[in-house]
């Protein structure tokens, strides 16, 4: 008898340990990927996302570049992060190192609430705890403070931690079913394009791979014509696989946020971008 | 400034590049927003300048982007010469630039 | 033979059953049951955007009090759902399979 619970304890225990959640064990596996896919491409150079596989597109976009077109929002950003609250506070006293250069260190586990916050999330936090209403969380406004609190971040490394605890560890695991899930008319999954397919196009575009991915939000894209988070883009790709998306604030693109954004530790910020 | 430009201008080999951002809504007339046309906005005419004397004009109109970017070359600028930008929209406003050639 | 006179008496009632136009209050319930399973598949998370379209057409359809058009619509639309139920299920478990392993 005793024997037989040891034996079941041997192959319990492997089985409870594949299926625990494990970040790191995750990221190495996520990021070997993508060197075996692009052996030649160092780590850094993801966040150039789709201007790794198009030359044409790369001296397009460099001599965008040269005048961004993300310019007027952070300028505008910045007036508006610089800005006082009518209680006389500012965004500065919300965030650590007064909002400057924290960007990598987003989305984060928030323990109180159970949720995770992502920099857009917070911002508007930040509004409410001062008495004032929430922004529109896709573009617009937001999308311009978030530029402004990105820019001064460009350089640094992503570093998203997910604590050991079973409620961040569960909103990990959610956003990696949510990335690697299929969905919508089209049956596609996030994976199904930019981990399977990253450089090759969909038709007049390139596909970006997920790996640094999340490092040029927000972005100012052509299409668009103004500034956009990194949710508006999960919109649009909801869209274009017959999906329909969820709101801005769901539990569901926190948790993929959250999820793709710990897959990129280690790879500096490199937002605002344009995108075309 | 409610219209900013910004302006990019370096000599190399005698030839003297101009880059712009300028920021203007450039709206055709022809997009519907909540079932309304949004009315015309749009430069007409743009103007470069190299120490005061007229290097490029451009008629520009509808079919031009949001917050367009351009971007020109010509002969016979110097480092520290003064490269003006100035537009003028159908609605009558204008704005105007001005920076030394790096 | 008295088989294929059976077979020929179902067939004849089969038809006879479909050639009137639904009702209204058949509209209805068709209606209710794609209500019913679109709500089932934004629960399990996975609502397809051709869903909402037909499901939409099925309501004007309704209200307009065009019976056959909004059975068609319903019809189309819980069938939708359906599949994208049937989708997020097999999700549940094949997910797994697209993440990269070391």
């Amino acid at each position: 008898m005793r024997r037989w619970l040891l034996l079941l304890l041997a192959l319990a225990a492997p089985v409870a340990a594949a299926a625990a959640p494990n970040p790191a064990a995750d990221r190495a596996a996520f990021q070997g990927w993508f060197r075996h896919l692009f052996p030649q491409l160092p780590l850094a150079k993801y966040v150039d996302g789709p201007y790794n596989f198009s030359a044409s597109e790369r001296a397009q976009w460099q001599q965008i570049m040269e005048l961004p077109p993300y310019g007027f929002a952070v300028d505008h950003g910045k007036a508006l992060f610089d800005a006082r609250f009518p209680d006389g506070a500012g965004y500065a006293s919300c965030f650590p190192h007064g909002g400057i250069g924290i960007a990598q260190d987003y989305p984060q586990f928030d323990p109180k609430t159970g949720r995770v916050v992502t920099l857009p999330i917070a911002i508007n936090r930040c509004r409410v705890a001062h008495g004032l209403p929430k922004l529109k969380l896709t573009t617009g406004d937001l999308a311009d403070i978030d530029a402004y609190m990105v820019r001064t971040s460009r350089g640094h490394k992503i570093d998203v931690v997910v604590p050991d605890t079973k409620p961040a560890l569960a909103a990990y695991e959610a956003g990696k079913e949510y990335f690697y899930s299929r969905r919508g008319q089209l049956n596609f999954s996030c994976a199904s394009c930019h981990l399977q397919y990253p450089g090759h196009r969909v038709r007049g575009d390139t596909l970006a791979p997920a790996l640094g991915i999340t490092a040029s939000f927000p972005i100012y894209r052509s299409k668009w014509g103004n500034m956009g988070t990194l949710v508006r883009r999960f919109i649009g790709c909801n869209k274009n696989i017959r999906s329909a998306p969820d709101k801005p604030d769901s539990l569901a693109y926190r948790d993929l946020e959250y999820f793709l954004t710990a897959m990129s530790n280690g790879l500096p910020i490199a937002g605002p971008g344009a995108r075309p | 400034m409610a219209n900013p430009i910004l302006v990019r201008a370096q000599t190399a080999h005698g030839v003297t590049t101009v880059a712009c951002l300028v920021k203007h809504p450039m709206d055709s007339g022809f997009v519907k927003k909540a079932g309304k046309l949004i009315p015309p906005h749009y430069i007409e005419v743009i103007e470069f300048t190299h120490n005061g004397k007229t290097v490029l004009t451009g008629f520009w109109g509808p079919a031009v982007s949001r917050n367009p970017f351009f971007s020109f070359a010509f002969k016979g600028g110097k480092k520290g010469d003064t490269v003006g930008i100035a537009w003028v929209d159908n609605k009558g406003e204008r704005a105007a630039v001005s920076a030394k050639i790096a | 033979m008295r088989g294929a006179a059976v077979v020929l008496l179902a067939l004849g009632i089969g038809f006879a059953h479909a050639a009137p136009a639904p009702d209204l209050a058949a509209a209805k319930v068709a209606v209710a049951a794609a209500d019913a399973a679109a709500g089932r598949a934004r629960a399990a998370g996975d609502q397809w955007m051709p869903t909402l379209a037909a499901l939409k057409a099925a309501h004007v359809a309704l209200a307009r009090g065009d019976a056959a058009a909004a059975v068609t619509a319903a019809t189309h639309a819980r069938h939708l759902a359906l599949l994208s139920l049937r989708q997020a299920a097999e999700q549940k478990r094949l997910w797994r399979n697209e993440v990269p392993r070391q």
